[in-house]
């Protein structure tokens, strides 16, 4: 009875280096995309200052030639998730940029990437770095899978909610994005190992991230209040404290429409069925009636696919961004608290000056020096980050915001198309019949 | 029964439906209900008396409007092809293309339904389709004089359709039930509503009248059409629902939207409920009714509050039917009783079924609508936030867009709701009448089993008198015996009667259905269209202010 089949498509990706995937794919937060946008801007190009360590090398000339700027080496791309009893194994793929036929496929789990994370940490100088967010790992059990859907879903629903791989796939794939593009981090050699080296590297056991929630919740209740000597900075700390809660907050609650689309939806088909369940005569009203059933639950389907459509959309393009900047300002202010920390042991070394007694003055001083100094660098670098993390995050915004509505308006026509459809096959059923 | 013929269409669906929907594919809401006006040119004059005007096919209150104009579609339309258009024929010929009189698809009986294709897609056409038809058709077609409630033709050509086609022809009544207002206050507080008819049926004294009218006077006027047409097997529409729970807000004057959805609901009912009747045959020509439209003031009902003392022998007298039910068993020697009985049940759980996943998807679908608001202070607290200016802008443009589409939501679960959900309320509703008729039928079996039993033994009486003698009591007994073969055949008439009066309710109750459920199944599709096209509407008016951001 049905006609063409114009399902309403979940949004695909779009890039100009992408080709448009078959209808059903979900979208993916576009590296390349991304990549053209950062790079057009220049923003990701940094200043020689940056790469090196001590930027005020004393005395050495400055170097003649203007400073390369950062060029990130891969893209990469999270293929596939496969589980395997328990486990979790992502594949990845990944190019060199400058020559395409370079191409690495490696397996990695969750623990690798934790790992990853770790030796990022370790081996820079992160102090004035927003370091990119890991997303959480992956739940697998049948136990969270079955928690996940009675909060989505509602106890009312007796529906398990699949896993999430392709979300998962697109998180990490953003991670190491993040990671590859990033001027400092991505010249780091555990991300070019992590990528291209089939093996996975042997992880030591990583004990409690040294940004333990615990420590870091008192640090920052104590410190975190403390004044800032720069503007600048107080602003930027005032601000991300308001906004990583708000962020936190519309994207739950951006995430409870997703949910309430998708238990319209549930809704939408169990009316559909019930429907299914018509009169057994053949003969008589029954027959209309029942015709008239089929064809309104074939339109109930539709309006259905179209608002599943919608909240896997919904959830790739501005859910997927929400979630990801909730978890960046998080790192955005745990740099700032660093930074604050800095300064406070800079201040605390300046009264000591003050009160030094002459024996002890030169060894006083020079820690104060050396803390005045490191509180600069962090400073400079934390401006520098700042500047890159919010434009960064502007576009990500727009891109996201734009592609929402346009995967909208694309599910919307559709589903108007099939209704229509529907309704026409409605009005011209022949609702004519043999009374019994 | 004979097979019955309904007229081809008026209107063929397809051309006029097919070119607006692709030209108003993206189009705003706003052109919907033009579109769907521009589809009855041919056929219909605009409807001037429809008073129906305001009608908007985004206003969920006047859906409900709409969606009563499936019951009562016979009775508005009707009289204006009569009024205004001298031959029916005019309007065959207005509506062009399809009506083609010995077109294939008046084969079969075709359903009224189809009489209104139109019609029943936009809220603000009335039925009138419906009415036109039958008159264009005594010529070509087997089918009888329309009946007088030009609801639909009825199916079958029994002597009373026919006297009540010819007494009824193009008569019409179109009823509003309107303007609730709250009379009074504290516990003796009760709501009023204003019931406005359009009628050209001569035996009414004005042509058009509004009168005030209570709840309790809805049920009066249940109560006498009850007393007077279910024992012979008519389907009076049920009485309007009660609810302590609704009104004692009312009364306490608690002004919150649940109040103001429990008077809507209310309204919607009542004006349903008067037009169902206003479409039955007879019941339209019910005195009682009659005065119920016209009469400034009506006696009170007294007796339809729960606790007055006719409400208690109401009771009893319940009780007594439902044991009466339980006990009395028939032999039914028509099978056609037994499969309708076994149909009805069937249709009933049915409906049932379908009344429950319409209720969650009502709730599914508000609890969306939360969800979106929510969300939409959430967004206007980032856009405060925001430093980037454009980017804050396009926030504060997404928080409104957000808070227009819970609109959106809630419009529709109000679709959702009146229109799904009420009319299966009401046809489970209905069906609760027929078993009541059905169960009339039994007890007119029974009185009719009862007389004979009586008779036969009046007959053994006399037998025995005759052997033993006693001449004296011959005579009396041979009375008795008359009076009684009397009443033998006044119960075997009467059983037959209510017989034949339920086999024509059913048949009318089965068309009806069938009109119903596929013009408010229609609309409420509409309506899902319609909430997909001001999403596109919204949507794409907040693009450019995302593109805009960098």
């Amino acid at each position: 009875m049905r006609s063409a089949v114009l399902y309403p498509s979940v949004i695909a990706q779009e890039g100009e280096d992408q080709d448009v995937p078959s209808r059903l794919t979900s979208t993916k937060m576009d590296n390349a995309t991304e990549e053209t946008n950062t790079n057009g801007t220049a923003d990701v190009s940094d200043s020689p200052e940056a790469d090196q360590d001590t930027p005020e090398s004393s005395g050495l000339p400055e170097p003649t030639l203007p400073p390369k700027p950062f060029e990130p080496v891969f893209t990469v791309k999270v293929t596939d998730a496969a589980k395997d009893g328990e486990v979790v194994k992502y594949t990845l793929k990944t190019t060199k940029i400058k020559s395409d036929s370079e191409e690495y496929k490696v397996v990695r789990l969750y623990e690798d990437f934790e790992w990853l994370e770790h030796c990022l940490i370790t081996q820079n100088d992160i102090a004035g770095i927003i370091v990119p967010p890991l997303p959480p790992k992956p739940s697998t059990t049948a136990q969270s899978a079955e928690a996940r859907s009675k909060k989505q879903l509602g106890n009312d629903i007796k529906l398990v909610v699949g896993d999430e791989f392709e979300k998962d796939c697109r998180s990490l794939e953003k991670y190491l994005y993040l990671v590859v593009t990033h001027p400092i981090l991505g010249q780091d050699e555990s991300i070019t190992k992590f990528l291209t080296v089939r093996e996975a590297p042997t992880r030591a056991k990583l004990k409690k991230s040294i940004f333990s929630n615990l420590s870091k919740a008192v640090g920052e209740a104590r410190k975190g209040g403390h004044k800032d000597v720069n503007e600048f900075f107080q602003k930027e700390r005032d601000t991300v404290n308001e906004v990583s809660v708000q962020m936190k907050e519309a994207k739950e609650n951006f995430m409870k429409i997703v949910y309430g689309e998708q238990r319209v939806a549930v809704g939408l088909s169990h009316l559909s069925t019930a429907l299914h369940l018509g009169g057994q005569l053949q003969e008589g009203a029954d027959v209309v009636v029942n015709k008239l059933f089929t064809q309104f639950s074939e339109g109930l389907e539709d309006a259905k696919q179209g608002l599943e459509v919608m909240a896997v959309n919904d959830e790739n393009t501005l859910g997927f961004s929400l979630d990801l900047y909730s978890r960046y300002l998080e790192a955005e202010k745990e740099m700032l608290y660093r930074r604050t920390c800095k300064m406070m042991e800079f201040e605390a070394a300046s009264k000591a000056v003050e009160k030094a007694k002459p024996q002890k003055r030169e060894m006083v001083v020079a820690a104060r020096d050396k803390a005045e100094k490191e509180f600069e660098d962090i400073s400079k670098a934390a401006e520098k980050e700042l500047k890159n993390f919010h434009h960064q995050r502007v576009l990500t915004f727009q891109d996201s915001l734009v592609r929402h509505a346009d995967a909208k308006i694309k599910a919307a026509r559709d589903t108007y198309a099939l209704l229509t459809k529907c309704v026409t096959a409605l009005k011209t059923l022949d609702t004519s019949f043999k009374p019994l | 029964m004979a097979d019955d013929r309904e007229p081809p269409p008026l209107f063929d669906d397809e051309k006029p439906d097919k070119k607006e929907e692709e030209d108003d594919l993206f189009a705003t809401p706003n052109e919907a209900p033009k579109e769907e006006v521009k589809d009855e040119p041919a056929s219909l004059p605009t409807e001037p008396v429809q008073d129906k005007a305001s009608e908007d096919l985004f206003a969920a209150d006047d859906d409900l409007f709409g969606a009563q104009n499936m019951q009562e579609d016979s009775a508005a339309p009707p009289q204006l092809e009569v009024v205004d258009e001298p031959p029916p024929e005019m309007d065959i010929s207005g509506e062009g293309e399809e009506v083609d009189l010995d077109s294939p698809e008046t084969e079969g009986p075709s359903s009224p339904a189809k009489m209104e294709p139109d019609s029943d897609s936009s809220p603000l056409e009335a039925p009138p389709m419906a009415e036109v038809l039958p008159p264009a058709k005594p010529v070509t077609e087997e089918k009888p004089k329309p009946t007088p409630a030009p609801r639909k033709p009825s199916m079958e050509k029994s002597k009373e359709e026919i006297e009540e086609e010819e007494s009824g022809d193009q008569f019409a009544l179109d009823i509003k039930v309107h303007d609730p207002g709250k009379i009074g206050d504290g516990m003796g507080a009760y709501m009023s509503y204003k019931v406005t008819t359009q009628t050209s049926i001569p035996a009414f004294r004005r042509p058009s009248m509004t009168v005030t009218r209570r709840f309790s006077d809805f049920l009066g006027l249940h109560e006498k059409l009850s007393q007077k047409h279910v024992h012979i097997g008519r389907i009076v529409p049920p009485a309007p629902e009660k609810s302590v729970v609704g009104m004692t807000k009312i009364k306490m004057s608690k002004e919150d939207t649940s109040s103001t959805e429990f008077v809507e609901k209310r309204r919607a009912l009542l004006e349903r409920f008067l037009q169902r009747i206003s479409i039955h045959p007879v019941l339209q020509m019910d005195p009682d009714f009659r005065d119920f439209l016209e009469q400034d003031e009506l006696p009170r009902a007294t007796s339809t509050s729960a606790v007055s003392g006719a409400g208690v022998l109401r009771l009893i007298k319940g009780v007594g039917d439902t044991l009466s039910k339980v006990t009395i068993k028939m032999d039914e020697s028509d099978q056609w009783f037994e499969e309708k009985q076994n149909q009805v049940e069937a249709l009933d759980q049915q409906l049932k079924k379908l009344h429950a996943s319409v209720e969650a998807l009502v709730t599914y679908r508000k609890e969306l609508g939360i969800s979106t608001a929510a969300f939409a202070k959430s967004t206007a607290m980032l856009s405060n936030s925001e430093e980037h200016t454009a980017l804050s802008r396009a926030l504060s443009q997404l928080a409104e867009v957000e808070e227009k589409i819970e609109q959106v939501h809630l419009e529709q679960a109000d679709n959702d709701f009146f229109l799904l959900s009420e009319l299966l309320k009401d046809y489970i509703g209905i069906i609760q009448a027929i078993r009541i008729v059905f169960h009339e039928r039994v007890k007119s079996f029974h009185n009719w089993q009862n007389a004979q039993q009586t008779l036969a033994k009046k007959r053994e009486a006399e037998a025995k008198f005759k052997q033993t003698g006693k001449t004296d009591k011959i005579a009396h007994a041979q009375e008795e015996i008359r009076e009684w073969e009397g009443k033998v055949e006044k119960g075997r008439e009467d059983f037959e009667e209510i017989s034949k009066t339920i086999r024509t309710e059913i048949r009318r109750f089965e068309t009806n259905r069938v009109k119903d459920f596929r013009n408010i199944i229609i609309k409420y599709m509409e309506t899902l269209m319609n909430s997909q096209q001001q999403l596109i509407k919204y949507w794409e008016g907040f693009l450019p202010e995302a593109k805009a951001i960098a």
